[in-house]
């Protein structure tokens, strides 16, 4: 986009302000200049032809040509703030949609291995599988430090149960794998098949968790009727661990595994 | 805490004196002019958002010295609205930054650690910091200063 002539008359304006009075008020200018010129669709270039403008013109009733172009150089420092903030956050979006298209990769791959492990023969052996490879993914692609994946008819007692965590977090894992989880399945409401939940300065409650959950997700897992079949769990001892990727994640592989299971139920 | 400074936040002209003394903060705690930049940047941006959002509050400065590294706290406090949707309001699609990534989005770009406490009605807290890790000299000297 090329630049307009009112910014750069702007630009030239605050700049021989700063020369002439070199405060924090004057520099300011500088900041906001930067900031409107990145709302309007302007670019570093033009903050370039709008800074050389006017450095020109500072140059030119310049007494002091060093004290003038390190006027000029803070002055651009400023101007280029906002353009430093847009920037960070395109390269954090760039990493976010890598991130993403790996992740969609991994789920379509996923898609295939769940298909797999409930069209084998042993329907026990398979169901077990496919709760491993549940527990297995969640905590790896919503980052979780372990992953507890249940069966459960009716409300009951879990029948099937696998659970996975980071070897750095080994005995908190194998404690919460072997909590009873049944208060944190009634928190996952019936309207929607996902919670998340954050306890930065307490805990979430977990009887027998040992160390605090900081951050619990948990998707339930559903028959074709509505019924739930199961849970996934997936918690953090660090706190605002999980984000709203990571709950549509969470959902999607529960709705991939609930279908493998019930696909097992059909062919065992 | 001695260094800490507090400055009130009643409209526009007081993001001036915010920045100023962040910077001066900043440059007391040993950031480079880039990173002293980047925060009266950030300040501006969380200070811009009690006046446009509430129109009063005030934000704090404080120093942070731990032994190998230091660094600047801005705390930025409001008892306006609040912000029903936190995560939202740190998103790109944020009202304040017109999706381009300015307003707080654009300030916990900015620095190293960055938390928004609010619930609605019960106004908002941003704690951002910057840090800075002290090179070898500072870090003999920070070590015989606290022997």
């Amino acid at each position: 986009m090329t630049h307009r002539p009112p910014f750069r008359s702007a630009y030239t304006a605050a700049f021989l302000a700063y020369l002439a009075e070199r405060d924090e008020r004057t520099l300011r200018a500088a900041y906001e200049l930067g900031r409107e010129a990145v709302l309007s669709g302007l670019g570093v270039m033009d903050i370039a032809e709008a800074h050389h403008e006017a450095l020109r013109a500072g140059l030119r009733a310049a007494v002091d040509i060093d004290a003038t172009t390190h006027a000029g150089r803070d002055f651009l420092l400023e101007g280029l703030s906002a353009f430093e903030m847009v920037q960070r956050g395109a390269s954090e979006a760039r990493a976010a949609a890598e991130a993403e298209r790996r992740r969609a990769a991994m789920v379509r791959r996923l898609s295939s291995f769940f298909a797999d492990a409930s069209l084998a023969l042993d329907g026990g052996g398979s169901t077990h599988e496919i709760l491993h490879l549940l527990a297995e993914q969640a905590r790896e692609l919503v980052g979780g430090a372990c992953c507890v994946a249940t069966l459960s008819a009716d409300g009951a007692a879990p029948h099937a149960r696998a659970a996975s965590y980071a070897e750095t977090d080994a005995a908190w894992g194998a404690r919460l794998a072997l909590s009873d989880l049944s208060a944190l399945d009634r928190r996952v409401p019936s309207s929607t098949p996902v919670i998340r939940m954050e306890a930065p300065g307490g805990a979430v409650g977990v009887a027998g968790a040992g160390a605090p959950v900081r951050s619990w997700l948990a998707a339930k897992l559903t028959a074709l009727d509505g019924r739930a079949i199961g849970f996934v769990h997936v918690f953090h001892h660090r706190p605002r661990a999980f984000g709203r990727t990571d709950e549509a994640v969470l959902v999607h592989l529960a709705q991939l595994a609930s279908a493998a299971v019930e696909r097992t139920a059909l062919y065992a | 805490m001695n260094d800490e400074v507090r400055v009130p936040i009643n409209d526009d002209s007081d993001l001036v004196p915010a920045r100023a003394e962040g910077r001066a903060l900043a440059t007391r705690q040993g950031f480079s002019r880039t990173d002293a930049t980047l925060i009266a940047t950030a300040i501006s941006e969380v200070a811009r958002n009690i006046v446009v959002h509430v129109g009063r509050g005030e934000i704090v400065l404080r120093p942070l010295d731990e032994l190998r590294r230091c660094g600047l706290q801005v705390i930025a406090r409001d008892e306006g609205p609040g912000i029903r949707d936190v995560e939202a309001a740190l998103g790109e699609g944020s009202t304040t930054s017109r999706g381009l990534g300015l307003g707080l989005p654009g300030a916990r770009r900015l620095m190293d650690d960055f938390q928004v406490a609010s619930a609605p009605g019960r106004g908002t807290t941003v704690t951002m910091v910057k840090w800075r890790v002290r090179d070898e000299l500072e870090l003999m000297r920070e070590r015989r200063r606290r022997a």
